[in-house]
């Protein structure tokens, strides 16, 4: 599905260069983690298996847009952000990000490319050296990636520790010493002194309470009205990526199954996954409850994925096309992409599908308003 | 402190299954006492769902398991916990005796986890882990223990159980672990289950499935239910009344739909305005300054008043009591009619 001519038609990029305005661009980019076999089944030579982490992955960021990427466990989004900044390495694909071809990049290339894309993980107990000060984690980013001559260094930890709300005197204290919000903000510090135009936020506030969720959340948004930075804002609260994001990517078992604008992704789902996915989240309005659950069945092992369409064991709408082949992510009009055949206007049983569904989703996404 | 009577809904018969007076739990630490849970009341109806809602480290998993007097020595728990069994007589289960509360604890009140893998014995089948109870509590053995082990794993949804009853936990993925511990649970057919965050560890479609199964079991069992998250969609969407805890304390009780419309205690206030509004894209929220409160060194008067917003010197004296402040509510929030209307602008002052 590499083929350039398959490029143009998925969200009407020009397959060679990049449009103005995009900053990150994802092509065909496939992960697989080979699961160790043991003893038995290799000597009984059954072939190894392998998590299907990314299939086929498309995605284009806008310079300066927050993109939300969401989905269930398993479903690749981690993976994804983390093969964006090399920590993993894409089986095949291509990532260009102003026009460097990331998967390529070696040595002090790849360094400086890290300096520009940097990642803030989930886990704030886990992701900062219990050993060393806050000043240290800070003065270690700056000095490693020669950001600063030595002299200038402890002036630009106040101005880091300042910029996220922290006092000068949090540089001579442990990570230990801090709660789970300020953590956050330690590492978004970190982050920032690299001076990055592109931020990755691996589930930012998910290991927060709900009352300190929202002092992170303005903290970034505010650095990034600040610093003109692009955010890729991977999450699986539905909530805060609407609120957040300017466009919103959705992931299933390894796919993209649908991107748009965040108003078109809640108010008009098209994928049966991403209408499950938002009748699912539990809306904050008691009044408002139905029996039946949104989605059926359980989430299909990562080593097994369903033949065609991954969603298809859990969809109302399945027809045998979604068994035989896998939907590819096209443009369903305005920039809505939807990796879904009810949306192939040649099918004229998709129609008839889609048609039913779509009045259904209208029914649904009008009364969870406030998911 | 007076008590508070939880009234209001449709179930509830003239005496609670159970009512919970001055509910004490005191943790010895290395750094001075923790006193986690400070003198909580409550009532619960039968066939009703209470929410226990709160951040983590507000007491409300240590009061879930205090009720059944989970807190082993040298935790102490103290006050009453009285229990309207199915004869009619009430006990206080924090002064039963060991061996009569053990035929209550698992058998009239089950309770569910937040991890089922851990909760889940990995060396014994589902199958074996449903028959225990059946034998324990409602005397079953062999032939018809297994088919009703089989019948409880169909009512939870779990697709061909006869041939599930021999699987291990491991071979369940974490849905199905939730729904076999669920199943466990309900195999005494209890009049009341505890669950403490039983779907915190799930995915959003599966914690959609399993909260409406509880639903559903409730309305089919006439089970009571006391559901512990910290997620106020699902509270909005499983209970009938909510109780907010907060240091401990309860904050605020009201039926549900009152929570949500117009909160009576400045902290369950400010905890709905942080939250993201569908209709203020990318606009700042509204986040309640600070962080929890350290329960060994708890401030002088309402356990909140650092993170107020509308604080004043009457916040500071007395710990304010959980008093009734409309008909089914209760609030511990000096100023629960001052408070703005949820959707005012946001500094409105007092």
């Amino acid at each position: 599905m590499s083929a350039p001519t398959e490029a143009r038609t998925v969200d009407g990029q020009r397959p060679e260069g990049q449009e103005p305005g995009t900053l990150l661009e994802v092509r065909g980019l496939t992960k697989t983690f080979p699961v160790r076999q043991g003893v038995i089944s290799r000597w009984r030579g059954q072939p190894g298996r392998a998590v299907q982490a990314l299939t086929d992955v498309n995605l284009t960021v806008r310079r300066g847009e927050t993109l939300g990427i969401v989905g269930e466990s398993g479903c690749g989004k981690s993976t994804l952000a983390r093969t964006l900044v090399r920590l993993y390495e894409a089986d095949s694909g291509t990532v260009s990000y102003d026009n460097l071809d990331v998967l390529a990049l070696k040595g002090e290339a790849l360094r400086g490319y890290n300096r520009r894309v940097q990642m803030i993980f989930q886990d704030p107990f886990s992701s900062l050296n219990p050993r060393m000060t806050v000043g240290q984690v800070l003065r270690e980013a700056l000095s490693v990636h020669k950001m600063r001559p030595a002299e200038q260094i402890p002036g630009r930890i106040t101005e880091l520790l300042s910029l996220v709300g922290l006092n000068a005197e949090a540089a001579a204290r442990f990570p230990h010493e801090f709660s789970g919000g300020q953590r956050q903000r330690i590492g978004i510090a970190r982050a920032l002194a690299l001076e990055p135009e592109c931020l990755i936020a691996d589930e930012l506030v998910s290991a927060l309470d709900v009352s300190v969720q929202a002092q992170v959340v303005n903290l970034l948004l505010e650095l990034q009205e600040r610093l003109h930075l692009t955010v890729l804002f991977v999450a699986h609260d539905l909530r805060l990526v609407r609120h957040l994001s300017h466009r919103v990517a959705v992931m299933y078992l390894g796919r993209m199954v649908e991107v748009a604008s965040t108003e078109a992704t809640f108010a008009s789902p098209r994928h049966p996954y991403t209408q499950g996915l938002l009748a699912a989240a539990p809306s904050l309005d008691p009044g408002h409850r139905t029996a039946a659950p949104a989605i059926q069945g359980e989430l299909p092992s990562p080593l097994n994925v369903p033949s065609g369409c991954a969603f298809r064991t859990r969809c109302p709408h399945a027809f045998d096309r979604c068994a035989a082949e896998r939907p590819l992510l096209q443009d369903t009009g305005f920039g809505h992409l939807v990796a879904c055949h009810l949306y192939d206007p040649a099918s004229t049983v998709a129609q008839a599908v889609a048609a039913q569904a779509a009045a259904a989703s209208a029914a649904q996404s009008t009364s969870a308003g406030r998911a | 402190m007076t008590a508070v009577q939880m009234q209001g809904t449709p179930t509830a018969s003239a005496s609670p299954l159970l009512s919970v007076r001055d509910l004490n739990v005191r943790i010895p630490t290395p750094g001075g006492e923790l006193h986690a849970v400070r003198g909580v009341n409550f009532d619960l109806g039968r066939g009703e769902v209470l929410g226990l809602v709160g951040e983590s480290g507000s007491g409300k998993s240590v009061t879930l398991r205090a009720l059944l007097r989970l807190h082993r020595s040298p935790i102490q728990t103290t006050g009453e916990v009285n229990y309207s069994g199915e004869n009619g007589a009430t006990q206080n289960l924090l002064t039963l005796p060991e061996s009569r509360l053990r035929s209550v604890r698992g058998g009239q009140i089950s309770m569910i986890f937040q991890e089922p893998m851990t909760a889940l014995n990995p060396v014994l089948t589902v199958g074996e882990q449903i028959m225990e109870n059946l034998r324990e509590h409602r005397g079953l053995r062999g032939k018809a223990a297994n088919e009703r082990a089989a019948e409880l794993l169909d009512l939870t949804g779990i697709p061909s159980p006869r041939a599930r009853l021999s699987d291990y936990p491991h071979q369940f993925s974490g849905g199905m672990r939730q729904r076999a511990m669920i199943a466990i649970a309900l195999a005494s057919e209890p009049k009341l289950l505890l669950a403490d965050e039983p779907t915190t560890a799930l995915d959003v479609t599966i914690q959609d499935q399993i909260l409406r199964l509880l639903l559903r079991l409730r309305d089919e069992l006439h089970m009571s239910v006391v559901l512990v998250t910290h997620d106020l969609g699902v509270v909005a969407q499983t209970c009938d009344r909510v109780a907010v805890m907060y240091g401990g304390r309860l904050m605020e009780t009201a039926d549900v739909n009152e929570v949500f419309a117009h909160p009576k205690h400045a902290y369950t206030h400010g905890l709905l305005g942080s939250l993201p509004d569908a209709s203020a894209h990318r606009l700042p929220l509204r986040p309640i300054p600070g962080g929890p409160p350290d329960l060994r060194r708890l401030p002088k008067g309402c356990a909140f008043a650092p993170r107020c917003a509308y604080v004043t010197d009457a916040c500071l004296g007395d710990e304010p009591p959980l008093v009734t402040v409309a008909p089914a509510h209760a609030s511990a929030c000096v100023h629960h009619d001052r408070l703005p209307d949820l959707n005012a602008s946001p500094e409105a002052p007092l």
